[in-house]
């Protein structure tokens, strides 16, 4: 996999770089907005990680032209610039995902794998399967092993984020943002009382854990066990 | 100051260019008095004189030019007379009158007479008075006189001249004149009086607002432009610039009280991490141990930067600047989607999460703002309540407001600290030791104050209840038409409607 980092501080640069290469991610670095650009133009990338304060041209305006020529390479923009203003303005201009910083190496790495699978999906699908949990997502129902299974709407949304991800590490703050639409830091254990619900809900009889929980960083669902 | 130099010569131009108007209207308005009397004077005279020689003429055309003679000594035998009068034969020969003899000439015309002669009619020559005009020494005068006249011929060639002194004339112009003279100098005087005063009270008012804002550049925040309460452009711009300065300090209190609470506030978990590493180095420790110390100093770390977040949005929300976010939000479907939310949280704390919300209304409001809000609230109550305690989110309306309740049954707020409980970073002092950051309720208070609406706490006994009340024509004034406009104007009946559309609903029954 190839990701594109337009950021124009070395070291942030660099501590990316070197995150993403332990996990096999290939990272072309950009330094300024003119330089990320042109590589954007040219390269074959599966994702573009984004600053929104570049030299030379700014992020928002580098992805308005990105989008105008065409390229529909996805975008996190990872930047300081931490107002709701700020994340509607940039996800209005084309970009697909948004993390400040600070940040977490594995939050990024996480969103930027959600990312890459989202564009591979087809999103025309009507069913996910994973081992032997099957989601139909027109009738929102969820089987295990033909038996259905009754969720709550926000535990069907949950599952149906972790199943797309199968296999990938997602985060709290993912969680949060596209499972309930919350947008700051709660001071309770949200994800985690959803999570185990979902866990027990899933699996009634059948001792089974496909819900993972990634110490540090987040969940992960497992379909091979 | 150059600046306020350059401004009094400003002043000092101005107030030249008043005075000058001033002189010059009251010129103009003199010289056309002095023109219309002088013309209705001169008009005067000449009716007299005409009156006069129309009467000799008429003497000699019925008898002869010893009745002209007649009628002549008739009219200057009249004591105190201001008539001159000269009847001339041919050969320039005073006939009667009492103007000495001169050259014969006729039409309108000014006769000087020569001062110092005592003697009326005593022979003396007539000396010229400029081109065309002759002088007189007059009988009776021992001083200049001028005399306007007209002089006609009689048919047997003899000499007619009748005029009027013109002295009268002469003094009553000189007394319009002078008169005229005085108001133009009032006027100017005036003028420059007034100036000068309102240059002096113009440059005071504008050396006041100097003052204030010097003292302002100088660190002194609560000096102001005192303001005189009239509607006068000046006052204005000094009330405008009071509001002003107003505005600025408390944006600059507000992020000196950020700066201070993450001063004060942060100190805190940063010393505490500083010492666990301290502490670990210090310490022979095997790996599992330092593998424990780190994931203890990134969960401090992450609490650091939450607060950091948290007070960086208070102070983003407080500014004022998401104001362009508000849209139509359903509130109780809102507090539907929070209770929801955190149901699962308050049923491993033990606690029940019930809500009670009127059917579909629309506000307009920042939704991910409110929503904040309101998780906000929720969370306390989950936080604090306690074990077995029952939250309620409630949301009716009551008048031309939406009431938003959300109560607990925990050990409530001491009366004394309610008010303090929405300042930033404020936590009592028995839940130092529950997790919090304490600007969860700051937060709250800055959305509140954003979106106008208010805030009370009551003790719902046991327990705290929040009471959000949400003006609903507040909110339709310039925003989109909104469900609650109906009961808002309708009143009882149609409230009536509204309170039985009420859903009741547990969220959280199961299990």
């Amino acid at each position: 996999m190839k990701v594109l980092l337009v950021e124009d501080d070395a070291e942030t640069a660099s501590y990316i770089a070197e995150g993403f290469a332990a996990q096999g991610i290939h990272i072309e670095h950009a330094a300024d907005g003119v330089a990320g650009l042109a590589r954007a133009r040219s390269g074959d990338y599966q994702a573009i990680i984004l600053d929104r304060l570049l030299p030379g041209r700014d992020g928002l305006s580098l992805l308005q032209e990105l989008r105008r020529a065409g390229t529909i390479t996805p975008v996190l923009y990872l930047t300081a610039m931490d107002g709701l203003d700020d994340r509607v303005e940039g996800l209005e201009a084309g970009g697909d995902d948004y993390l400040v910083k600070p940040f977490f190496l594995a939050e990024l790495l996480a969103r930027i794998h959600a990312l890459v699978r989202r564009t591979a999906d087809a999103h025309t699908q009507t069913r996910l399967r994973a081992a032997d949990i099957e989601l139909d997502l027109i009738r929102r129902k969820v089987m295990r092993s033909g038996r259905e299974i009754a969720l709550m709407p926000q535990e069907f949304r949950l599952l149906e984020y972790l199943l797309r991800n199968a296999g990938s590490v997602v985060t709290r703050g993912m969680l949060l943002e596209h499972v309930w639409d919350i947008h700051f830091d709660p001071q309770t254990s949200v994800v985690e009382s959803h999570i185990s619900r979902l866990r027990s809900k899933l699996s009634q009889g059948v001792a089974c854990e496909y819900i993972r929980t990634v110490r540090g960083s987040g969940y992960m669902f497992v379909a091979h066990l | 100051m150059l600046t306020s130099r350059r401004f009094d010569n400003e002043t000092a131009r101005l107030s030249a260019l008043l005075i000058g108007l001033f002189a010059l209207s009251a010129l103009l308005l003199a010289a056309t008095v002095y023109w219309i009397a002088d013309r209705g004077m001169r008009a005067e005279l000449r009716d007299f004189i005409s009156a006069d020689a129309g009467a000799i003429a008429s003497g000699y055309r019925s008898e002869g030019l010893s009745e002209a003679m007649e009628v002549v000594q008739q009219l200057t035998a009249v004591p105190g007379l201001s008539g001159r009068y000269l009847l001339q034969a041919r050969d320039g020969r005073k006939l009667a009158g009492n103007l000495d003899a001169m050259p014969a000439r006729s039409g309108l015309f000014q006769v000087t007479t020569a001062p110092g002669r005592a003697q009326a009619g005593a022979g003396a020559g007539t000396r010229p008075a400029g081109a065309g005009r002759h002088a007189h020494r007059h009988a009776q005068g021992r001083r200049r006189q001028v005399v306007l006249g007209e002089g006609s011929f009689l048919p047997d060639g003899s000499y007619l001249f009748v005029g009027e002194r013109v002295e009268r004339l002469v003094r009553t112009r000189t007394h319009i004149l002078v008169s005229l003279g005085w108001i133009v100098g009032a006027t100017v005087l005036l003028a420059i009086a007034g100036g000068v005063i309102w240059s002096a009270g113009f440059l005071r008012r504008i050396d006041a607002i100097t003052r204030t804002c010097r003292a302002i550049v100088a660190g002194r925040f609560g000096e102001r432009i005192p303001v005189h309460n009239s509607q006068a452009q000046l006052d204005r711009l000094s009330a405008t610039i009071n509001d002003m300065l107003d505005r600025i300090t408390a944006l600059l209190e507000s992020l000196r009280q950020v700066s201070t609470d993450i001063a004060h506030d942060l100190r805190t978990p940063l010393t505490r991490l500083r010492q666990r590493l301290e502490s670990a180095r210090a310490k022979p420790l095997g790996a599992r141990d330092y593998e424990q110390v780190v994931e203890r100093a990134l969960e401090d770390c992450d609490g650091i930067l939450a607060v950091f977040s948290a007070l960086l949005r208070i102070s983003q929300i407080e500014s004022g600047m998401r104001l362009t976010n508000f849209s139509r939000v359903d509130l109780p479907a809102l507090l539907r989607q929070a209770a929801a939310v955190f149901a699962p949280v308050a049923e491993d704390a033990q606690q029940t999460l019930t809500t009670d919300l009127c059917a579909p209304l629309e506000v307009l409001a920042d939704r991910a703002l409110l929503l904040q809000m309101v998780s906000n609230l929720v969370e306390n109550a989950i936080r604090h309540a306690g074990r077995g305690a029952a939250i309620r989110v409630e949301c009716r309306v009551h008048g031309g407001e939406a009431l938003v309740r959300i109560g607990d049954t925990g050990p409530g707020i001491p009366a004394a600290e309610r008010d303090k409980v929405f300042g930033r970073l404020y936590r009592l002092e028995r839940s130092r030791s529950t997790p919090g950051n304490g600007v969860g309720l700051a937060l709250v208070a800055a959305i509140v104050k954003l979106h106008h609406y208010t805030i009370a706490l009551t003790d719902a006994q046991p327990g705290v209840c929040v009471n959000i009340h949400i003006p609903l024509r507040a909110i339709t004034d310039g925003g989109p038409i909104q469900a609650a406009d109906a009961a808002a104007t309708a009143g009882e009946p149609a409230l009536i409607g509204w309170m039985a559309g009420r859903a009741r609903a547990t969220v959280h029954p199961r299990q």
